[in-house]
């Protein structure tokens, strides 16, 4: 098995981990990741989540899941996001990023995520 | 001047100078009184050294009862100490015998070495298996690292 696969599998059995503390994992190390494959392996997987705690990491922070520098990163959570069964915490999230985060760039991505929900 | 002479005049004191009229003989002065030898009589030596006798056993009826009394009051705080250390004793060998009885009675659980072993199997096997269902029943910071390792590995964690 190469180290892809080794990651890929790591990711996704963080992802349906039972401990919480698999969320700080993925954010310490994944988010944080300069591989863009990582990053966004670990955004879908905290997106996977579907918890307050995992989905506020890829919609608040600034550079991290629908925030990303990179389009490929940011494009895939905002899939991800659109093809949760449950939308009720990622749509509460949104509309807390759009009301009262502190940075422009993320009260807009914010808006625009929550306007393609709406319509999914 | 003659050196005999000298000598006389230079080693002449006052006991020298004994006066014919004095019948002790000793010439001992006391205060300047020179006692003679009629003050000095047998009868004065049996009154003087009756009182002195009589004052001496009362001093030393005093002094005996005194160091008596002493003793007995140190004997007395003696054994009140010694009892108050037998005491402390007892009760701290009393405390002890109970500790160790309570010692020996405490059972330390130990951990039990197969569910050990059975635990690192596990962690062996999913990481040699790298399957997801055993990958997500190990514990988090084994996964944390074996993450970092893979990423250090291919270069992509600083």
């Amino acid at each position: 098995m190469n180290n892809d696969k080794k990651l890929h599998n790591i990711i996704e059995a963080l992802s349906q981990h039972s401990d919480s503390a698999a969320v700080g994992v993925l954010e310490r190390v994944g988010t944080n990741c300069p591989d863009d494959e990582v990053r966004r392996l670990t955004a879908r997987a905290l997106i996977k989540r579907n918890t307050h705690d995992a989905l506020a990491v890829v919609i608040l922070e600034k550079g991290k899941g629908i925030n990303d520098l990179s389009t490929n990163v940011a494009m895939s959570s905002i899939n991800e996001l659109l093809s949760l069964k449950d939308k009720a915490e990622a749509i509460k999230l949104l509309e807390e990023a759009q009301e009262t985060h502190s940075d422009e760039m993320v009260r807009d991505t914010a808006r625009s995520v929550k306007a393609l929900m709406a319509f999914s | 001047m003659e050196i005999k002479k000298i000598s006389q005049n230079f080693f002449k004191t006052a006991s020298n100078k004994i006066e014919s009229n004095q019948t002790n003989p000793f010439g001992v002065s006391f205060k300047g009184n020179i006692i003679t030898a009629d003050i000095i009589t047998a009868d004065v030596f049996t009154k003087v050294g009756s009182n002195l006798a009589e004052k001496a056993s009362k001093k030393s009826k005093m002094l005996t009862s005194a160091i008596v009394g002493s003793i007995n009051a140190v004997s007395k705080s003696i054994s009140t100490r010694l009892d108050s250390v037998v005491t402390f004793g007892k009760r701290i060998g009393a405390n002890a015998a109970d500790l160790w009885d309570k010692a020996n009675h405490i059972e330390v659980p130990m951990p039990n070495i197969e569910s050990i072993k059975n635990i690192v199997k596990e962690q062996v096997a999913a990481f040699n298996s790298y399957s997801v269902p055993s990958l997500k029943k190990l514990l988090i910071p084994s996964i944390e690292d074996e993450f970092k390792n893979i990423l250090l590995a291919g270069g992509k964690y600083e």
